[in-house]
């Protein structure tokens, strides 16, 4: 059982919330920056200029074309507190297509490590369906 | 030509991919949102059914509170976390979605 990372309260407070996101972007950017990339937005995660923050996405960034979704839960919601899946936004809609990485976690500097791991994987191109599954699991997950 | 309002609901995951789509000319109102989830559950075997019922509630709920509508490109999971990608996905992919039907004439 991982510790559970700062900013447990993020869902009620705003500046835990601002602080965890700043944790992924800081993240995303550091992978980006070592492969020669800049991140850049694909979603929109504002509702009429009004930041969303129920942390679905917390954050999101295209980086190299290739989508990274995370989606942060609290410490309290049911089942495993880590999983990840290939996803194909908008699959079918040639002005929005993109493969994406989608990340479901509850953080802790366990989940945190893996989704480095994962997310470099990824932005390198050695992230496939197989990998994938090999690193989710042991997360205790029902098969499907 | 493609429409300037589009997305989709989705059941996706250990190995269902159904989906309800919207392409049309006016934003896609919470009611016909509610009603393309809708439609979508009842398309869905009751196997399906069992491992998304709360994710179609977290789904009901965020259409449902949506406030003044949401603008593309949105996406949002809901997931089943007891299972590795069993899900149901909502994506804005043009336009705005989930606005009430008297916004509709702000937009018109």
């Amino acid at each position: 059982m991982s510790t559970p990372f700062p900013y447990a309260d993020f869902l009620e407070n705003e500046a835990s919330y601002l602080a965890a996101q700043q944790v992924w972007q800081d993240l995303i950017r550091r992978v980006a920056s070592v492969h020669g990339y800049q991140p850049l937005d694909y979603l929109n995660l504002e509702q009429n200029g009004t930041p969303l923050r129920d942390g679905n996405p917390i954050a999101a960034a295209s980086v190299a074309g290739k989508g990274i979704r995370i989606i942060q839960v609290g410490q309290e919601a049911d089942g495993n507190d880590f999983s990840a899946w290939f996803n194909t936004f908008g699959k079918g809609d040639p002005a929005t297509e993109r493969e994406e990485l989608v990340i479901d976690l509850t953080l802790t500097h366990g989940t945190l490590s893996i989704s480095a791991i994962l997310i470099e994987l990824w932005v390198a191109g050695r992230l496939d369906e197989a990998g994938l599954g090999a690193w989710v699991l042991g997360w205790g997950l029902e098969e499907e | 030509m493609s429409k300037e309002h589009r997305g989709r609901l989705q059941a996706q995951g250990g190995g269902t991919e159904k989906s309800e789509s919207w392409s049309q000319d006016d934003p896609l109102t919470k009611e016909e949102g509610l009603s393309l989830l809708e439609r979508l559950w009842e398309r869905l075997t009751s196997r399906e059914q069992k491992d998304r019922a709360k994710q179609f509630d977290s789904a009901r709920r965020f259409i449902e509170n949506v406030e003044g509508g949401v603008d593309a490109p949105l996406g949002k999971s809901f997931l089943n976390r007891k299972k590795r990608s069993v899900r149901v996905d909502i994506e804005v992919l043009a336009g705005t979605a989930f606005v009430v039907a008297l916004l509709l004439f702000y937009f018109l």
